[in-house]
């Protein structure tokens, strides 16, 4: 789950607050994976980001499963993601 | 069993396909995956089947799209050939194509490349689908050109939706 502060000091958390209406009046972000280790980002950066992976078998019902959990920042131009695998808990990060 | 808040959110998952009725192209809704084990519902489920082939038989077209409505957006969405349901794979064989219209006469013209047999999200050989909108993919026309020694039994061959979503 994230948990972030606005740039007006308010906590917000996705169990009550949309990513679209707060993404772009964020300071702090931080995930809390199923594991409870608490992830945080440097505080403020240029933007935030936040989506999860998912995937979903065509024309039958194993539904649908998420892969992995992704927080992430932009600065100077580099996206940098910080990706929880939702099975193991292991944590990557991706420069783009 | 109860679903976390920020599980409910892919509580409707859907693979739509297409059948042409009257002279018009209608969605025939068929759920992947529901918030309820007893409402999951895939009364069209035959209707996505390639059927049997024979071998050199190309297999008629089938337009499906992809679309999860209880999400902000999804993004990212790419499908993946899991299975190639016994067929000697080949390059030229899985056919598929996008498009943002949805019309009779497009056919596949490219082909997946490999079979991603891990279902890995980051498979090389998983095909990008671009967004019609949000929540909605573009229209994916896949066929199967089957190669001169091989048969097909129905419903064998399995596609997996990859994407992300906030």
């Amino acid at each position: 789950m994230w948990k972030a502060k606005t740039k007006n000091g308010k906590e917000v958390s996705e169990l009550n607050t949309k990513w679209e209406d707060t993404k772009d009046n964020i300071s702090e972000l931080l995930l809390i994976t199923k594991n409870n280790q608490i992830i945080n980002l440097p505080k403020n950066m240029d933007s935030y980001i936040q989506f999860k992976s998912a995937m979903a078998e065509l024309g039958i019902n194993k539904g649908v499963q998420i892969e992995s959990r992704v927080i992430g920042f932009v600065i100077k131009g580099t996206k940098i993601l910080i990706r929880v695998n939702e099975k193991n808990n292991n944590i990557n990060v991706e420069v783009i | 069993m109860p679903l976390t808040n920020e599980i409910k959110s892919l509580a409707i998952v859907k693979t739509l396909f297409y059948k042409k009725i009257q002279g018009r192209f209608v969605a025939m809704e068929q759920a992947d995956c529901s918030d309820s084990g007893d409402t999951i519902n895939t009364p069209f489920a035959d209707a996505f089947n390639f059927g049997g082939l024979a071998p050199s038989e190309t297999s008629p077209t089938i337009i499906i799209s992809f679309n999860v409505p209880n999400v902000q957006a999804i993004t990212n969405i790419r499908l993946g050939l899991i299975s190639a349901g016994g067929i000697n794979f080949d390059d030229d064989i899985f056919g598929i194509t996008t498009s943002p219209e949805i019309r009779s006469d497009i056919k596949p013209s490219k082909y997946f490349q490999g079979i991603n047999v891990t279902r890995s999200a980051t498979s090389n050989y998983n095909v990008s689908i671009a967004n019609l909108d949000n929540y909605n993919s573009e229209y994916v026309y896949i066929n199967i050109r089957l190669p001169e020694d091989n048969f097909l039994g129905e419903g064998v061959v399995r596609y997996v939706w990859f994407f992300d979503y906030v």
